[in-house]
């Protein structure tokens, strides 16, 4: 959302998906550019309900990211800690496959876990930085969606 | 189609969210119970750590006891739900549902309490970081051979994902409270669990995408974390311990414990918090099939561990094997039996049994059997050296019962409050439930259905599905 | 390199227990008082294990000093979290006390049962104070600890064989307990020294290892020429 210096917005709230989805399409065909409409919903909609483009996420490419990451560091803790301080074992392996293969799936999950919630927040947090100084609610009641567009 | 939608949802509003504004005087007292036997926890560790980690019973050659039985234990309850739920939401049942919320606050609850004791239970509690990876002065780092080590990542990996399995879902339901809360402080602690959410199409098309790693990447952590906790024993060579079952057995009476904690748990909550419309008949109909399906497995283990030991003549199993089938373990080994086979078995194999009060009643015998097992894992291996002439005994102090009383009460006043502060039910899902049963879509036939069918009559929960 | 090891004649051996009192006297073991050692809670390094043969009246006696058994492949080690056990290079289970935290997860994977635990602070009221051993640090509650073979005098041997500029010689270092052995039934020496006695004692048609097929290499030997039955229950 641009500020609404210059700018006028309407917000409204409905009590039927089918609502919004008349409004929407009205504020499609008299101009409103589709990126302009922000639909707020206290349940996910389908992706078919509304004839706006389908948000994308890029959380899986980022989870996946993290298990590498995390993966890796613990691989380094395990493997690599025991190298730089190499007690004597008698005989026993001071780097051994298991264990390290161990620590090292646990580290994978960990990474993934963060990096999937982290970036869940962050794509949730950058439309909220873009509607800055905007102070709204979700409208809470039942079935309702919110549909606010700025119009020129 | 469109009043019915309006009302009904209407009433799984007024149901839900009317609890969490309604003060429960019931929860209060729960919630001041609990707390008190929390506080003999604290009394009692607190006296441990003033005088030393011998007023507790333990003794050679029985060197871990009651704190590693409970841990065990408490990591076991922990499966009832991040594992659960997690299971449920990958297979896309409809019915888990109303479950998931309570489900997964057990684990968290349970992993916290369980990921104390081996601290309680540590001789020098105060340099347990020791065990941490960190680059101390010397960079001497931990020992990553040791399957404490690997419990320490394995627990660590799972609390916080289950922590933040538990927190995705519920920002939402924050939302909401925050929304409903008026001015204060009320309303600034829902603000701040909610982190701004709107519920743009954006935000939930990214909560969905991290519910759905999340729950693939939990399984696999759960039945690690078992695994790993099993293989503190299994990966010594003392008699009884030394077996390559126990990884999946353990995860197997984890869950079958976790089961038995969520059946008590919901049965509770039903009656507690009046939510019969939500934890219909029909989930319960369902967990007890899963729960007698967990016996019959956790038979079949239990067996099959027994058997190979007694085939195979070693002189120390055997030794071992005799006092739990004939010696002085007899009698819990065999109340454990009946408890987790025989009763689940013969109660949960009929329809009506898997209501409410049975489950719940099946799952209190489950809880004793399966505290029972990890103290036969633990107590009788150590108790029965190889040298004949170390053979010991066990008998725990009051600081150890103390600690394990305790432990119940700050699990059950944790529980408590989030009850009271948070929907125990999560809204948002029960609500898209609902909305894919009235479009028809996926779950027609599923655990919506009997919910728009109540709630076309226009008394709020009338008549429990 | 140096393989310490020591043989233990169990034909020798007459159960007198002086190599039980020499032990705590030389290694600041603490002693626990009459209502925790009721508890068995009493610590000794070493401890004589008694079996008893035959039907009464024709029974028959067997000690068998039992201490740690200096694993070369030692179970201990690698459960330890905290490398608190670790392997030192002339074959010794070393304990970092400093580094234990108390799992006690060595002693429960040990299969001799030979490591003690410390439950409370030692205390060592006057007059005890004044016979601490100053080479032998006293530990605290809640650490784990065992039989060292007497590596301060292990250390002493060496310091005083390098100042007078030559090797440790065979019988150099003597453990306290092999010191007070009255019918000398404990050789300790170098195994690695074809030529020690300990390694001569170890050669010994009557030698056999404590639970040997566990095969955690242990460095106590032990000599029966009886046949010796491994104590079962």
């Amino acid at each position: 959302m641009t500020a609404a210096t210059d700018r006028r917005l309407v917000e409204a709230a409905f009590d039927q998906v089918e609502d919004v989805r008349a409004v929407v399409e009205a504020a499609l065909e008299s101009g409103v550019a589709a990126s302009q409409v922000e639909v707020r919903s206290p349940a996910p909609l389908e992706d078919d309900e509304l004839p706006l483009p389908k948000p994308k996420s890029r959380v899986l490419l980022f989870a996946l990211a993290g298990a590498v990451l995390g993966g890796l560091t613990a691989f380094g803790l395990a493997a690599g800690t025991a190298l730089a301080y190499p007690l004597p074992t008698g005989g026993m392996s001071i780097v051994a496959g298991p264990p390290v293969g161990v620590v090292t799936y646990e580290g994978t999950a960990l990474g993934l876990i963060l990096m999937t919630v982290l970036r869940v927040l962050w794509e949730g947090g950058r439309s909220e930085a873009a509607a800055a100084g905007r102070r709204t609610s979700i409208i809470t009641s039942p079935t309702v969606a919110c549909c606010s567009g700025s119009m020129v | 189609m469109t009043t019915e939608s309006q009302r009904s949802a209407a009433v799984l509003d007024g149901e839900l969210l009317g609890r969490l504004d309604r003060r429960r005087p019931g929860l209060l007292v729960g919630s001041l119970a609990s707390g008190a036997l929390a506080l003999v926890f604290l009394y009692c560790w607190g006296y441990q750590i003033a005088n030393g980690i011998g007023v507790t019973g333990i003794n050679r050659p029985v060197f871990w006891g009651f704190y590693i039985i409970n841990f065990v234990f408490w990591i076991g309850i922990s499966h009832a739900g991040t594992l659960i739920s997690a299971i449920l939401r990958v297979t896309k049942a409809e019915w888990r549902r109303p479950v998931t919320r309570s489900a997964e606050a057990i684990t968290l609850f349970a992993l916290a309490i369980g990921g104390l004791f081996p601290l309680i239970h540590l001789g020098r509690v105060a340099i347990f970081y020791y065990m941490i990876p960190y680059p101390n002065s010397r960079m001497l780092w931990p020992n990553f051979r040791s399957p404490l080590v690997w419990d320490i990542a394995a627990i660590t990996t799972y609390i916080i994902g289950s922590a933040l399995y538990l927190f995705l879902p519920l920002i939402p339901d924050a939302a909401v409270m925050r929304d409903r809360a008026a001015a204060g402080l009320k309303k600034r602690f829902y603000a701040v669990l909610a982190l701004g959410w709107r519920g743009t199409a954006q935000q939930w098309h990214s909560l969905e995408w991290g519910i759905r790693i999340l729950a693939v990447a939990i399984i696999p952590v759960a039945v690690s974390v078992h695994t790993i906790v099993s293989w503190d024993f299994a990966m010594t060579q003392t008699p009884g311990w030394k077996s390559t079952i126990f990884g999946p057995y353990f995860v197997v009476g984890a869950i079958f414990s976790g089961i038995a904690v969520l059946m008590i748990a919901m049965a509770l909550l039903r009656r507690g918090l009046g939510l019969g419309r939500f934890l219909t008949d029909r989930v319960f109909n369902n967990l007890g099939l899963l729960f007698v399906t967990m016996s019959l497995i956790w038979g079949y283990f239990t067996f099959a561990e027994h058997l190979t030991v007694w085939y195979s003549g070693d002189l120390f199993e055997k030794n071992v094997h005799h006092v739990l089938l004939h010696g002085d373990f007899a009698f819990p080994f065999w109340t454990m039996v009946v408890v987790n086979l025989v009763i689940p078995v013969a109660v949960l194999s009929f329809p009506r049994g898997r209501r409410p009060l049975p489950t719940a009643l099946v799952g209190c015998g489950v809880l004793v059997g399966m505290w029972l097992e990890r103290f036969l894992i633990v107590v009788p291996s150590l108790s029965t050296p190889r040298l004949a002439y170390s053979i010991g005994d066990y008998m725990p102090s009051w600081v150890e019962l103390g600690i394990m009383i305790g432990a119940i009460g700050v699990f059950a006043c944790l529980y408590f409050t989030f009850t009271q502060l948070l929907p125990i039910v999560s809204v948002w899902e029960m609500r898209e439930g609902w909305r894919h049963g009235a479009r028809g879509e996926g779950g027609a036939t599923s655990g919506a259905a009997p919910n728009s069918a109540t709630a076309a009559a226009p008394v709020p929960g009338g008549g429990a599905a | 390199m140096t393989r310490w090891g020591m043989a233990i004649d169990l034909d020798r051996c007459t159960g007198c227990e002086a190599c039980v009192v020499a032990c705590a006297a030389e290694n600041n073991i603490q002693t626990v008082g009459e209502e925790q050692a009721r508890e068995g809670r009493a610590m000794h390094w070493l401890r004589i294990e008694r079996y008893y043969e035959g039907d009464f009246p024709n029974v028959r006696t067997r000690f068998m000093p039992v201490l740690c058994q200096q694993c070369g492949s030692a179970p201990c080690e690698p459960v330890c979290p905290v490398y608190a056990t670790y392997h030192n290079p002339e074959g010794l289970n070393a304990m970092v006390y400093s580094r234990c935290i108390g799992t006690r997860f060595c002693a429960n994977n040990c299969p001799y049962t030979v490591r003690v635990f410390n439950w409370f602070d030692a205390e060592f009221p006057a007059p005890l104070d004044s016979q601490l051993n100053p080479d032998v640090s006293v530990r605290p509650g809640g650490v784990m600890e065992k039989c060292t073979f007497c590596v301060q005098r292990i250390v002493a041997g060496k310091d005083e064989a390098a100042q007078e500029e030559r090797e440790v010689a065979d019988g150099d270092v003597k453990t306290a307990c092999q010191q007070s052995c009255p019918t000398k039934a404990i050789a300790f020496g170098d195994l690695e020294d074809p030529d020690s006695e300990v390694s001569r004692w170890a050669e010994s048609p009557r030698a056999f290892s404590l639970l040997g097929d566990l095969d955690t290499r242990p460095g106590v030997v032990y000599l029966s020429g009886s046949e010796w039955r491994e104590p079962a229950e």
